[in-house]
């Protein structure tokens, strides 16, 4: 498992800076007036191009080291589980920073849409409520709050005679 | 803590050892040692019920409730 989240990682990582430079690139590009043909990038003429390379750039600036802070939680959970201890009070606290680190990549990626929908005002963009993703960090946080009540009511046990 | 262990003074009292109570109680000596120096958050009632067997005493020689005015010093001396 913890292989996994370790590939995740670098996977997030690597096509991360790829992208991440790939746009920024396109960005660049797209203002010089350089042809983006050999990049295979196309961007509208209009302001809906500039508007997605832009929240792709920003998207990928945010998101990357998101999933890279999630995934290094993970990986110090699931270390406390290979050493046969997982109810340790430190988990509790990892689960709120992934709680809070995918309610922060939300709340970006919302600012981000809604500032490239007052620049470019003909531009596409819309605001999607993922409730999923909301849902998720509900549980997270309940998830965390569970744990946390979990190992107060184990170490209570443990200096219990 | 408001309820104190006064488990030092019966084991002097009775001439025991805490390793010897351990054995005869059942309970490791690490916790019982937790138990004596007042770090346990919780006792058993089994656990007290078999110390107070073995010592022969009462609950209320092992554990003394503390309400800080004094008074558990008349008690304890009592």
């Amino acid at each position: 498992m913890s292989v996994l989240v370790t590939i995740v990682m670098w996977f997030a990582a690597i096509t991360g800076v790829i992208f991440i430079s790939y746009t920024a690139y396109g960005l660049f590009a797209y203002f010089s007036g350089i042809p983006l043909d050999s990049l295979n990038i196309e961007v509208a003429e209009d302001n809906n191009g500039v508007a997605k390379l832009i929240s792709g750039l920003l998207g990928g600036i945010v998101a990357i080291p998101g999933i890279i802070y999630v995934c290094v939680q993970l990986r110090r959970i699931l270390s406390t589980l290979a050493k046969g201890d997982p109810f340790v009070p430190e988990n509790a606290g990892r689960l709120t920073r992934i709680a809070m680190a995918i309610l922060v990549m939300q709340v970006l990626k919302y600012v981000v849409v809604v500032c490239l929908g007052m620049i470019f005002s003909d531009a596409e963009v819309t605001l999607r409520l993922d409730l999923i993703t909301w849902a998720s960090v509900a549980a997270l946080f309940i998830l965390a709050q569970v744990f946390r009540e979990g190992t107060r009511l184990r170490d209570e046990e443990k200096m219990t005679i | 803590m408001s309820i104190r262990v006064t488990l030092d003074r019966v084991l002097m009292d009775r001439r025991m050892s805490l390793t010897e109570l351990s054995e005869r109680v059942g309970v490791t000596l690490a916790n019982l040692s937790i138990l004596k120096t007042g770090k346990a958050k919780a006792i058993r009632f089994s656990t007290l019920e078999a110390l107070c067997r073995e010592l022969e005493c009462q609950p209320g020689d092992i554990l003394i409730y503390d309400n800080g005015s004094g008074d558990t010093k008349m008690i304890a001396a009592e």
